[in-house]
This record gives structure tokens, C-alpha cells and sequence, in this order.
């Protein structure tokens, strides 16, 4: 069920402006999405390789060069699908566990 | 003392002790091990790598120069191991997937039913049914135009569209499109199932007993296995146990439907022998009021057929792995105690009109016969002077036949040996009852039942006529034939045994009771 999940965060945190994987990071261990780096990189690289995502090389003083990544177009539209599913998701979701607390 | 060694970390170089580095080389390894077969393996693994020589980066300063296996150990906390990348992203094996919906679709490659609101003739059931069995729509909407000529298929398509929910979401359509039905997808399905199952058993026995991961026992995984085992032939009892519910209530109401429209059933009417076309019109010759035949009919018919729609309804959902509107139970009990309401007005007043019982009787005498003996014979021209259908109900004590104006009962011969040594008296008993004594009287009177009884012969009808006006309330007839000591009784064309008229009406029985002790 969480399939998804973490792709519709990626993109929606990418939806304004571009970002740093560690920014991405930052965001999601916040939001507790994710408690390990490691889940994000597979995801970026798989969706920058469906043209969801593209990125730009940037230098940085402290380290080594760093991947910004920015949305697509393609990516915009998947996001709004991603985001239609979930609401649907969630009303279902929502309409048999309001029933708990009865 | 420590040896350190330098590393080239993307572009940058590191300090980095001995041992620690040892550490972050199995890591690296363990990563690599991980993508292996993923075609990103090494853009992932650079993209990580580029992270870890960041977060070396700012372990640093002016006063610490080396990377201790304390720093290694840290990053790779923060990086996560491979195993746990999967259990938040579930990435392996999924690789292309990112929509929720073809994440359904292929999680769920049992499809749901729906009915397809982009395709529909009437209530999209045919296409949705089509999707479900893999068929093209308008296969199905030919069987079902084929039925139709039966005339059962529009009560089960407005059954269907009942029943079957439409499929309003993008979610639900692609759940209802799905994959082909076939042996492969079947195996993938019970396979992708075990594989959840065992996952969330994992991350059960994570959560509750901390279990290091790749740890597991000889014995975790036969408990695995056999907790899949249980849960998927569990799975596969409930979809059998729904099919059976779906399809034998299924052919239940149409069989009773089409005995009650044809008056002849296809598997009742064999099993039971009745003829329930009769048992349908019965109301009809029970209640005064004209709308106790009606509330009567209407409430029976709800009090079988609800709890059958129930089972059907039910046997769908089971299979179809729908949860169905919560409210859908409660309403069948609603309707189902409605139809039972609906009945006590008409059995109310039924019970009122049989509170009083009451009896005409007479008694012809014959003197005794010159050889002893007494013949009983049934009058059977009395059936071609009728003109009764062959609509009947009949059981052990009962038989009842009717024409336009009346309705027929079988009367009771008994026979009794007397001690006197006199005449042989027929006493003819009719019973009735009603709301009052005197009604009940007037209905015993009303019964019309032929007999004679001249020389050594009683001649009897075979059944007793009471007109439809009068209502059944239970008018009876009963002979009771007294015979002196040494008179003989015998059967002319009738087998006292077996009393069963041949000819036209096979089932017919006349009840005799025979050789009694004297009142």
C-alpha cells in the first residue's frame, strides 16, 4: 500500500522548487516518512530515468558536487494522478477506520 | 596506536582509520551486492557514495582530521542498510511502478467486480462481468440476451446491478480491468500474497521480539510457511464456501420463481412431491378479508426469498473480495422481520376464525347383511361429474384439490366391530370450525359429501366438497362404520392397505383406519 507513497512526497516537496537530496531528505525524516538516507536515492535515480525528474550538477564548497533536482512536466502530471489516487485512497481509508472510534 | 589510510571518495580525500575503513568497504560491498541486478545499480551507488563523503565532510573540522569507525558506523546508521531501503520504499522487484494505481492492479491481480460506467447498455453489468472473466462484453450481453428468451436473465441482471457497485474510481477501474484471469496470473496472485503475508509476519516479529534482520531461524521460517499455508487455503475454503452460497441460493430462487410462475419446479417439486402452484393459490380459499390472501403471499415470498438474495448476495461478495455497503445486512434483517410482521395480521385473523370447533352428524342403519358381509366401494365416476384441476396439495392427513367454486378434502373411514349382534349403522360426522359455535355449525352443514348405503353396499365418494365462499377452516368428514360380530368388511375397489386409487389421480389416498377398537 505504501507504494507510492514515498513518490508522491518526492514529488510534491519538488512541486515549487528545486531540490537537494539532502533537502528531500531533511523533509521526509521530519515528516517521518523515511528514517534511513538510503530509501531516497534508488527513488530519485529511478525517477529522473521515467523523466519525472531531471537534475543539474552544482559545485559546493564543503563537498563533493551535488545533484539538484527539479520537476518535469511529466512529473507534474504523475504528480497530480498520484495525488487524485491517494485522496481516493484515503476517503476509503478514511470511511472504515472512522468506524474505530465509534 | 592507529594505522589510517587515504580514500578518494568522490573526488575527495579522506583520513580514514584502518578499521573504520574496513567498515565502510563491507558497506559499500553490501550495497553493491543489493543493486546488482538493478540497471541504476551505479548511478544509485555513486549518488550514496557522493552523501557519505558529504557526511564525512562535516565530521571534520580543524581539530579532528581522521574518519573514526565511530563516524562510519554514524553515517551508516544514517544511510540505512540495504534491507531497509526495501521495507520503506519497496523497491525490489518493482522497479517502473510508481502509480498507485498499477500498484493495485498488479498487487490485486484477483479482479474485482464492478460495473463499468464507460461501457454500458443499461447498468454496465455485462462489461463489468466481461472484465471479470476475462470475456468481451458483448459475449456476455449475447448470453445474456440468450437467457432472456428463458426469461430468468432480467431478474438476475437487475439482481447484478443490485449487488455489484460501480466502479467510480480511476483506482476502482483499473481493480476491475485487472490481468487476464489464466493458471499464471492465479499462482503470481497466491505467490505475491504469501510473499505479503510473510512480510508483514516479519515485520510483526520485528516490532514485538526485535529480531536482527537475516537472522531467521530453521523455525521462524517453517512458521512462516505454515502461517501462508493456513491463510491461503483459508482464502481459497472462503471463495469455494462463497460460490457455493452464491450459487446454490442462486438456483434456489430461480427454481422457486419458476415453480411459482409455471406451478411445476424444477428441483423442489421433485424433492417434495408437492405441487406448491396449489400451496400458492391456498391463501386465497383461507381468508375472509381480501387483502389476508395477499399480505399472506407477499409475506411469505419475503421470508423465503430475502434470506436467499441474502446468500447470494453474500456468496458475490465473498468472492468478489468486495466489502459491500455496511448498511447491506441490516437491511436484509429489516426485511426480513417485515415479512414476518406482515404475516401476523393474516395469521391473527386466521386464528380468529378457527377458535370454535363444532359437528353435524347422521347415522344410517342397515339390518344385517344376508352373507355377512359389508362392501366398501369409492364412487370414482364422482371424478367425471367434477371438474377439479390438477392443481392438489396434499400431505399424510390432508388433500386438498379445487375447481372454480370449490375446494375438495379426502374424508376418513373408520371401522369398528361392535358387540351387538343388530343392524350396521354408518354414522357421518362433519367437522368445522370458525370464529363462533354457530358458525362453525353452519360450515359443517355446508359440506356436501354423496354417500348410500343400501343392502350390503356403502357407496362413498371419494372426497368431500366445500364451496370456496365458505373458506377453509378446516371442514372435515369422518365415517365411522360399526359392523356387529361376525360381519365381514371388504374392499371392493380399494386396497385397504395401500389406500391409493389408481387411474387419474395416483396420489389420491382415502384414509382408513381400519379394524378400530369401539368407542
Amino acid at each position: 500500500m505504501r507504494k507510492g507513497v514515498l513518490e508522491l512526497c518526492i514529488l510534491a516537496i519538488m512541486k515549487d522548487e528545486e531540490a537537494y537530496a539532502s533537502d528531500i531528505i531533511r523533509q521526509m525524516k521530519e515528516a517521518q516518512l523515511i528514517v534511513v538516507e538510503g530509501t531516497l536515492y534508488p527513488l530519485l535515480t529511478r525517477l529522473k530515468n521515467e523523466g519525472l525528474l531531471d537534475y543539474r550538477w552544482e559545485e559546493s564548497k564543503s563537498g563533493p558536487p551535488r545533484k539538484y533536482y527539479r520537476i518535469t512536466s511529466d512529473g507534474r502530471k504523475t504528480l497530480d494522478e498520484l495525488r487524485e489516487s491517494w485522496e481516493e485512497l484515503n476517503k476509503s481509508v478514511l470511511k472504515i477506520t472512522k468506524t474505530l472510534n465509534k | 596506536m592507529k594505522r589510517n589510510i587515504n580514500v578518494n571518495i568522490s573526488g575527495l580525500l579522506f583520513n580514514i582509520d584502518e578499521d573504520a575503513y574496513e567498515v565502510l568497504q563491507a558497506y559499500l560491498e553490501r550495497l553493491r551486492m543489493h543493486f546488482g541486478n538493478d540497471e541504476n545499480a551505479a548511478e544509485i551507488i555513486k549518488d550514496i557514495e557522493n552523501r557519505i563523503a558529504e557526511m564525512m565532510q562535516e565530521k571534520l573540522s580543524d581539530s579532528k582530521i581522521v574518519i573514526t569507525i565511530e563516524d562510519v558506523q554514524q553515517i551508516i546508521a544514517a544511510m540505512g542498510e540495504p534491507g531497509e531501503f526495501d521495507d520503506e520504499a519497496e523497491y525490489a522487484g518493482t522497479a517502473g511502478k510508481r502509480n498507485f494505481s498499477e500498484a493495485f492492479a498488479n498487487n490485486n491481480l484477483k479482479r474485482k467486480l464492478y460495473r463499468d460506467p464507460d461501457d454500458k447498455v443499461v447498468g454496465g453489468v455485462c462489461s463489468g462481468l466481461g472484465y471479470y472473466f476475462g470475456i468481451s462484453a458483448a459475449l456476455v450481453r449475447l448470453i445474456f440476451i440468450l437467457l432472456t428468451l428463458s426469461g430468468m436473465s432480467v431478474l438476475v441482471y437487475i439482481i447484478l446491478w443490485i449487488i455489484i457497485p460501480e466502479a467510480q474510481t480511476t483506482a476502482q477501474k483499473l481493480e476491475m480491468r485487472g490481468e487476464p484471469v489464466n493458471i499464471d496470473n492465479i499462482e503470481k496472485s497466491i505467490r505475491e500474497e504469501l510473499h505479503d503475508l510473510g512480510n508483514k509476519f516479519n515485520d510483526f516479529k520485528d516490532k514485538h521480539f526485535k529480531k536482527k534482520r537475516g537472522g531467521r531461524s530453521v523455525f521462524e521460517e517453517v512458521i512462516d510457511t505454515l502461517v501462508s499455508v493456513t491463510v491461503a487455503v483459508f482464502k481459497v475454503f472462503m471463495g469455494v464456501i462463497g460460490a457455493v452460497l452464491a450459487v446454490g441460493a442462486g438456483l434456489l430462487i430461480i427454481s422457486l420463481i419458476m415453480l411459482l410462475l409455471t406451478g411445476s419446479g424444477l428441483i423442489i417439486d421433485s424433492i417434495t412431491g408437492i405441487n406448491f402452484a396449489a400451496f400458492f393459490h391456498f391463501p386465497d380459499f383461507l381468508f375472509m378479508s381480501s387483502y389476508g390472501s395477499e399480505l399472506t403471499v407477499i409475506g411469505i415470498l419475503m421470508v423465503v426469498f430475502i434470506p436467499l438474495i441474502a446468500l447470494v448476495y453474500n456468496g458475490i461478495r465473498i468472492i468478489s473480495g468486495q466489502k459491500g455497503p455496511s448498511g447491506a445486512s441490516t437491511t436484509f434483517w429489516i426485511l426480513w422481520i417485515t415479512g414476518i410482521l406482515i404475516l401476523v395480521l393474516p395469521a391473527t385473523e386466521l386464528a380468529g376464525d378457527m377458535r370454535r370447533e363444532a359437528s353435524v352428524s347422521a347415522e344410517v342403519e342397515m339390518s344385517r347383511p344376508a352373507n355377512d358381509t359389508v362392501y366398501v366401494k369409492i364412487d370414482k365416476e364422482y371424478f367425471d361429474r367434477i371438474n377439479i384441476s390438477d392443481e392438489y396439495y396434499e400431505d399424510e392427513s390432508f388433500v386438498f384439490y379445487s375447481d372454480a367454486e370449490n375446494f375438495f378434502g379426502t374424508p376418513r373411514l373408520r371401522v369398528y366391530t361392535t358387540d351387538s349382534t343388530g343392524d350396521v349403522v354408518l354414522q357421518v360426522k362433519k367437522l368445522s370450525r370458525a370464529s363462533s359455535y354457530r358458525k362453525a355449525h353452519k360450515l359443517a352443514e355446508n359440506i356436501s359429501f354423496n354417500y348410500r348405503l343400501n343392502n350390503d353396499t356403502l357407496v362413498m365418494a371419494p372426497l368431500y366438497k366445500v364451496s370456496s365462499e365458505d373458506k377453509w377452516r378446516m371442514q372435515r368428514v369422518k365415517l365411522y362404520l360399526k359392523v356387529p360380530e361376525g360381519v365381514f368388511v371388504k374392499y371392493v375397489n380399494i386396497d385397504p392397505d395401500n389406500p391409493v386409487l389408481s387411474g387419474d389421480y395416483d396420489n389420491l389416498a382415502l384414509f382408513i383406519d381400519n379394524e378400530c377398537e369401539a368407542e
